[in-house]
């Protein structure tokens, strides 16, 4: 990265301009190069360790399979993004002067670890009934498109923002919602699914949390409001819309199955509820503040449209 | 500007949906099953106790260092560079199977750089860039190539450290990007071409390393790298009843670009280089790492070789109704 000011109180302009060597190799950050290894130890296989042969249809009502095969579909078309998504950063990190290669391992390891998760779910919402390829509204597509691979490359956003709101928040944020999911799954191919998205997720959120501890001692004031806009930003758009998917699903399920056994049959297979994930969420935002705020970053309420003030 | 209206692929609004799924390129698809099946830990996968440096001059194992060294550079290349080529995927909204086969391949190419960097350090020590000074002066004694140089390479200028990033680098990360080049020509002229003198270099290093622990290094990145070949010709394979003349000649533009600018310029083979202080160091730390049977050839054993792979890649593409003209480099003649 190089920085070219432009003059008194504005932002340095920051142009990407690749120098390769000397290239550092050596581990650096050893907790993200622990995470780098732990991703080598723990790798799956969507063919071979989920028991897609376990799964019986006949025992969950035709309604609850098809909302479940709409939440499924929903996560794919949450998560699709990051197939671009994370070589975007992994190229961003390599444009970054003098950076060490820890991130970068981790983030090659991270690109499979969402091929997987999404071949699985596809394929899962496939077993429920078939896989759906878009929203239902062409105007909630745009909610999805959310550019990341163009945020992840602008040179204007701040690497230090980006990793803190994207991957210690958002991730951080998803890993909550995948974990009340668990909770709830016993259906065995929605759990083993789980179980694995679950465990990669940790490292992915994990990544972020641990960026920001490593590198703050050489933060500026500006960096830690760059960092609360981008979160604050994040939270404001892109947990609510997981919500948003969630209430659809709820809204388009008959009224036997909105209550009691309903709910339960759906958690089954790894749909949670509602009202939990408001929970989940709001409690996740309670806790990244004061993780932030041990990191000197001042995270002032969020305005949520659909959760109110956060 | 492209005809597509965008300066970059950066440019061009996200399209996500429909998401395609399905299985729309089977052999691809197989091969991004081989890879899931066959992953490999360099931390685990080899006896790194089983290297012993107490019985080596000291000299060979500056050069097997180096060797090993720039291996990791040329590895963490593809980290670096094959990612644009996934956002160009993602843009171009090609078959699930090639984005997936992709995730993975640079994750093999991660621990293709980490196997190198952990093999450089078991022999003494990374080297975290190109030898220059007293490491190239140490290397590259006053008797190596001036005496030596064939007619027509004349000597160049020490390679000031701009260019040497240059030739390191293939340079896909910016044609990935760019609309103007077509994903055929950049996929022929990186793997069919690039990837393929690569595997063929592996194979014939494999078959004359003595020392265990670098033949176990060499056929584990070699594994990976038969999937990565095949990718190529895959792929192009898969496109050609769609491609015009245009699309041919794309395709034919790109194998002899990467031929031409990345391969016959050293990206893969230090004699291949322009003349200069580094690269002779490099030369000679390959020569070095050879005699001591630690994973690396020499210009008299591997031109043959290069030659060969030139050749096959001529007959190969003949049958895509491409003809490749004839190239020439110095230490080489006409190939």
């Amino acid at each position: 990265m190089t920085a070219t000011q432009t003059g008194a109180g504005e932002r340095p302009k920051r142009s990407l301009v690749e120098r390769r060597f000397p290239l550092d190799l050596h581990p650096r950050i050893a907790r993200i190069r622990d995470l780098y290894e732990q991703s080598k130890r723990f790798k799956w296989n969507p063919e071979r360790s989920i028991p897609w042969a376990e799964f019986d249809g006949a025992r969950h009502p035709e309604a609850v399979r098809e909302m479940a095969r709409w939440w499924w579909s929903a996560c794919v078309w949450t998560e699709y993004g990051r197939i671009a998504e994370t070589p975007a950063l992994l190229i961003r990190f390599c444009l970054e002067r003098g950076g060490e290669s820890d991130a970068k391992m981790f983030l090659a390891a991270r690109g499979t670890q969402e091929v997987l998760y999404l071949e699985a779910a596809t394929r899962y919402a496939g077993l429920l009934g078939g896989f759906i390829e878009s929203p239902p509204e062409k105007a909630d597509e745009a909610a999805f498109e959310q550019q990341l691979y163009q945020h992840a490359l602008d040179p204007d956003v701040q690497p230090l923002a980006y990793i803190g709101a994207q991957c210690a928040i958002r991730d951080g944020l998803l890993l909550e919602h995948l974990r009340e999911a668990l909770r709830g799954a016993s259906e065995p191919v929605a759990t083993a699914i789980l179980k694995r998205a679950v465990r990669d997720k940790e490292a992915q959120a994990s990544f972020g949390w641990l960026y920001l501890e490593e590198t703050r001692a050489a933060w500026t004031p500006q960096d830690r409001a760059d960092l609360a806009a981008e979160v604050a930003a994040v939270l404001a758009s892109d947990g609510p819309m997981k919500h948003r998917v969630v209430e659809a699903c709820y809204l388009r399920m008959r009224p036997q199955w909105r209550d009691g056994d309903g709910a339960a049959a759906l958690a089954a297979l790894g749909v949670p509820e509602p009202e939990a994930l408001h929970a989940i969420t709001r409690r996740f935002v309670a806790d990244a503040r004061q993780r932030l705020a041990g990191l000197g970053v001042d995270l002032r309420d969020v305005a949520c449209p659909r959760l109110g003030r956060l | 500007m492209s005809q597509s209206g965008f300066a970059t692929l950066l440019d061009a609004p996200e399209r996500r949906f429909p998401i395609e799924t399905g299985r729309h390129a089977p052999r691809i698809g197989d091969l991004y099953r081989a890879s899931l099946n066959t992953q490999w830990n360099p931390a685990t996968d080899i006896d790194w106790s089983e290297v012993d440096v107490a019985g080596i001059d000291p000299r060979h194992l500056v050069g097997a260092r180096l060797r090993w060294s720039r291996s990791a550079w040329g590895e963490y290349g593809a980290i670096s560079e094959s990612p644009a080529l996934q956002l160009r995927f993602y843009h171009e909204r090609l078959e699930p199977e090639i984005w997936q086969f992709f995730a993975m391949r640079t994750q093999e190419e991660a621990r293709h750089a980490e196997v190198c960097y952990r093999y450089a350090e078991r022999l003494g020590g990374y080297y975290a860039e190109p030898p220059s000074g007293e490491l190239a002066e140490y290397l590259a004694p006053a008797r190596a190539q001036a005496s030596t140089l064939p007619a027509g390479a004349a000597a160049a200028p020490a390679t000031p450290a701009d260019r040497v990033t240059t030739l390191y680098s293939h340079g896909v990360r910016r044609m990935a990007l760019d609309p103007r080049f077509t994903t055929e020509s950049i996929i022929a002229g990186l793997v069919c071409a690039s990837e393929e003198v690569t595997f063929d270099q592996f194979i014939h290093m494999i078959e004359i390393t003595p020392d265990p622990v670098a033949k176990r290094v060499l056929t584990l990145i070699a594994r990976d790298e038969t999937r990565h070949v095949a990718f190529g010709w895959r792929y192009i394979e898969s496109r050609l009843d769609r491609l015009d003349k245009a699309g041919i000649d794309s395709i034919r533009e790109g194998l002899e670009t990467f031929i031409e600018e990345v391969e016959l310029k050293g990206h893969h083979h230090p004699w291949l280089r322009p003349d200069t202080p580094t690269s002779r160091a490099e030369m000679e730390a390959f020569r070095l790492t050879h005699e001591a049977g630690l994973g690396a050839s020499v210009e008299e054993l591997e031109k043959p070789v290069f030659v060969d792979t030139i050749a096959r890649i001529r007959r190969r593409v003949k049958d895509w109704g491409v003809t490749l003209r004839s190239f020439h480099h110095p230490r080489l003649g006409a190939v």
